[in-house]
């Protein structure tokens, strides 16, 4: 116990003290600065930027001028066809546009946007419209019953609402949802590329210095791979809980603070709902989902032979970390397919796959449990594995490539 | 009490390289033994059979008892290739490696200063490894090797890298540590080393023992056919007397003559001091460094 408690001391004072870890440490404290500054520069500019509140006419340009008049300022005069109309709403320029035409004399506006027509606008436009049917119906000649009733034809108002900006539920939490899926994948990728190559680095130095032969005179290589992980795992563990403490200070300074409170506040709903994606059973998948990582790190940096080679020592596992993440880019909006579905339960897959589904609700509780079962026994199995090997992936030392290695080393002993 | 590290039926293949054949030897407590046998000769491999880095058939036990991590407690290895932490001071190393053999930090701590002027390493505790000059690094590593006490001490090629000086001082040590009851086992390819401290004698030739036994008994067994010789006659003079089959300058009037068979040295004591003073004459077995040549010499033939 001694032996392990000094392994593990030795590999976790090793990480913390180093420049690198403190170097990340301090990455997130410059994420919120920036993002302080940024959001403090944005809440300057507020005021002045006007927000989209024009609509265009389109159709009929006589309308478009008496509307002019009337209501200028909610107009953008420069839009004359549809085509323009459709670019500006894309843009985000104005929310709608009004499309005018003639049918049977009778006139006819549509009304095509992203929200409801301003109503003053809309009194305005139809107060117009009525004018120039009016006159139509005159201008249509003599009074017979026919023509009363085209007298009494009236403008036709339609509205289409294509897509709405403003709080809809469902949509806020389509957003919460590719916001929750971002972090994961990102997340993920990121320890899991750093730590795997934190963990196989100091175990090739180790190995390429010889180091280990004196080491494996004293204790038992179950020790010292146990020893190591315990060592990595810790340090991950002390660098997320600083990042969460870091996260904790800078969300209550930015809701404090006068310049950001609103923004924050404003979207407190959504930042407490991803949270709530993660505080679940999808947490266990992403720290297992590293401890495999760093599992599978140590195996790889068993597998080099000199030291030189301790900065490529993760490829293996860099590699099968990328594919993963390309995988998970590419299926998080189709992740009810099959290939994610088979990912979802395949060990190492399972930890981006089955929080994906989770957060895109196709997965139960159940089957994220299956899932996580099927993980925990592949990470006992794993750790049992390279532990009997380890000595002999250790202490061999040609230097034909991870997989030649890797047979030679499990031959070894 | 007798330690006794027993060694068995000793083999070794590497896929086809039989790297150790019917290795048989036992090392003593309170007695050093010299692994000696050249480049290849399976040294290490023994050591690495003795430490269970490999898997080997045959048996190898340390006070009848297979070598386990609780026997580690109790062994010393330096191994062939030297290096320490990258990043580690001199008190960081020592201490981390003695927490490995079980010693608290605390109990090492104190001690470190004591073994530092022992060996004369030129730096403070709190100097990193990696200012020390190659040198000091390898005292470093001897501390590590021998600090907690070891009473079985294991040495891959001690010697190599170290000046006459510090090699003294590693004998030294290896004495004293021999003084204490340990057992002590090095391999070398310096025969002078192993001549100078070595009790036992073991010397392998392609995973063979050649030649095993107390280093008087292996040296006595090759017959004392080296004469030493201080005397005014020439080298040609010399040459022509009875028995003498080669001659040797030493020095000036310092000569080594080879002999045909120990006898012949009756008759060349009366011949060379032509019953007068004479400065040296010593007849000798040969030493190690030629018996090491000559057995190596049999295997070319
Ligand atoms: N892991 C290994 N795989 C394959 N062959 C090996 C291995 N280790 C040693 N050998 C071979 O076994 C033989 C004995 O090697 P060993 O290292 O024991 O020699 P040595 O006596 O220590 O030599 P040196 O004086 O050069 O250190 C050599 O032929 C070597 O190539
Ligand atoms: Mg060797």
């Amino acid at each position: 116990m001694n032996k392990f408690k000094a392994i593990v001391s030795e590999t976790y004072m090793n990480q913390v003290k180093s420049k690198s870890f403190i170097a990340l440490l301090l990455m997130p404290l410059i994420f919120i600065i920036i993002g302080a500054g940024a959001g403090y520069i944005s809440y300057s500019n507020a005021s002045s930027s006007a927000e989209q509140d024009q609509v265009a006419i389109v159709g009929d340009s006589s309308i478009k001028k008496s509307l002019v008049k009337l209501d200028g300022d909610s107009i953008d005069s420069s839009v004359k066809t549809e085509k323009q109309a459709q670019n500006k709403i894309k843009s985000d320029d104005i929310y709608g546009y009004v499309k005018m035409s003639k049918n049977n004399n009778k006139i006819k506006a549509q009304y095509i946007g992203n929200d409801y027509l301003d109503s003053d606008v809309k009194h305005d436009l139809m107060q117009t419209l009525s004018l120039k049917q009016n006159e139509l119906n005159i201008s249509n000649g003599g009074l017979t019953k026919d023509q009363i009733q085209k007298l009494s034809n009236k403008p036709l108002f339609e509205s289409h609402i294509e897509k709405q900006k403003s709080e809809n539920s469902e949509n806020n939490d389509n957003g919460i949802k590719m916001a929750s899926l971002q972090t994961l994948i990102f997340v993920l990728y990121f320890f899991l590329i750093m730590y795997s190559s934190v963990t196989a680095s100091t175990i090739a130095k180790d190995k390429g210095s010889k180091i280990i032969e004196v080491i494996f005179s004293s204790t038992t290589a179950t020790k010292y791979f146990l020893g190591k992980i315990v060592g990595i795992i810790l340090t991950l563990i002390t660098q997320l809980i600083a990042y969460l403490i870091m996260i904790f200070a800078g969300y209550k300074f930015l809701s404090t603070a006068s310049f950001s409170k609103d923004i924050v506040n404003e979207s407190s709903d959504t930042i407490h709902q991803m949270i709530g994606n993660f505080i679940n059973i999808n947490l266990a998948f992403i720290v297992l989902g590293l401890i495999v990582g760093i599992i599978l790190s140590a195996a790889a940096g068993a597998l080099v032979a000199r030291k030189e080679d301790a900065s490529k020592s993760a490829q293996p596992v860099v590699m099968i970390t990328l594919l993963l993440f390309l995988l998970s880019i590419m299926f998080q909006n189709n992740s009810n397919s099959i290939i994610p579905q088979i990912l979802s339960y395949f060990p190492l897959s399972s930890c981006f796959f089955m929080p994906i589904r989770m957060i895109n609700n196709q997965a139960n509780i159940f089957e994220g449990i299956i899932s996580l079962i099927i993980l925990i026994a592949f990470i006992i199995g794993l750790t049992y594995f390279i532990s009997k090997v380890y000595k002999g992936l250790m202490l061999q030392n040609s230097n034909e490539g991870w997989f030649k290695n890797l047979i030679k080393g499990v031959k070894y002993r | 009490m007798i330690c006794i590290l027993h060694i068995s039926k000793l083999d070794k293949y590497f896929d086809n390289l039989h790297a150790l054949s019917n290795v048989n030897f036992d090392a003593q407590n309170g007695r050093i033994l010299g692994l000696i046998g050249q480049n290849g000769a399976g040294k290490s491999t023994t050591f690495h059979s003795i430490l269970n880095f490999i898997k080997y058939s045959g048996e190898i036990t340390w006070n009848g008892k297979h070598i386990d991590e609780k026997a580690f407690d109790e062994i010393g290895y330096l191994p062939e290739e030297r290096s320490l932490m990258e990043k580690a001071t001199v008190q960081q190393q020592i201490i981390y490696f003695a927490k490995l053999k079980n010693r608290k930090a605390n109990w090492t701590k104190p001690r470190i200063k004591g073994w530092m002027k022992k060996f004369d390493v030129k730096g403070e505790l709190n100097s990193k490894l990696k200012s020390l000059s190659k040198g000091n690094q390898q005292k470093i590593q001897l501390i590590c090797t021998l600090i907690h006490e070891p009473k079985l001490i294991i040495l891959d090629e001690p010697f190599s890298g170290l000046d006459p000086v510090n090699a003294d001082l590693l004998k030294q040590s290896i004495l004293e540590a021999k003084d204490n009851g340990a057992t002590i086992i090095f391999s070398s390819h310096n025969m002078n080393n192993v001549e100078e401290i070595c009790d036992d004698l073991v010397m392998l030739r392609n995973g063979e023992v050649v030649l095993n036994g107390s280093v008087q008994d292996v040296r006595n067994q090759f017959g004392k056919n080296e004469l030493y010789v201080t005397t005014p006659m020439s080298k040609d003079e010399l040459q022509q007397l009875p028995g003498v089959l080669s001659v040797k300058i030493r020095d000036n009037n310092k000569y080594m003559l080879d002999l045909s068979n120990p006898d012949a040295g009756v008759e060349l004591f009366k011949l060379i001091s032509k019953g007068k003073y004479i400065e040296e004459f010593s007849q000798q077995p040969p030493s190690l460094d030629e018996i090491f040549r000559e057995k190596v010499g049999e295997t070319n033939e």
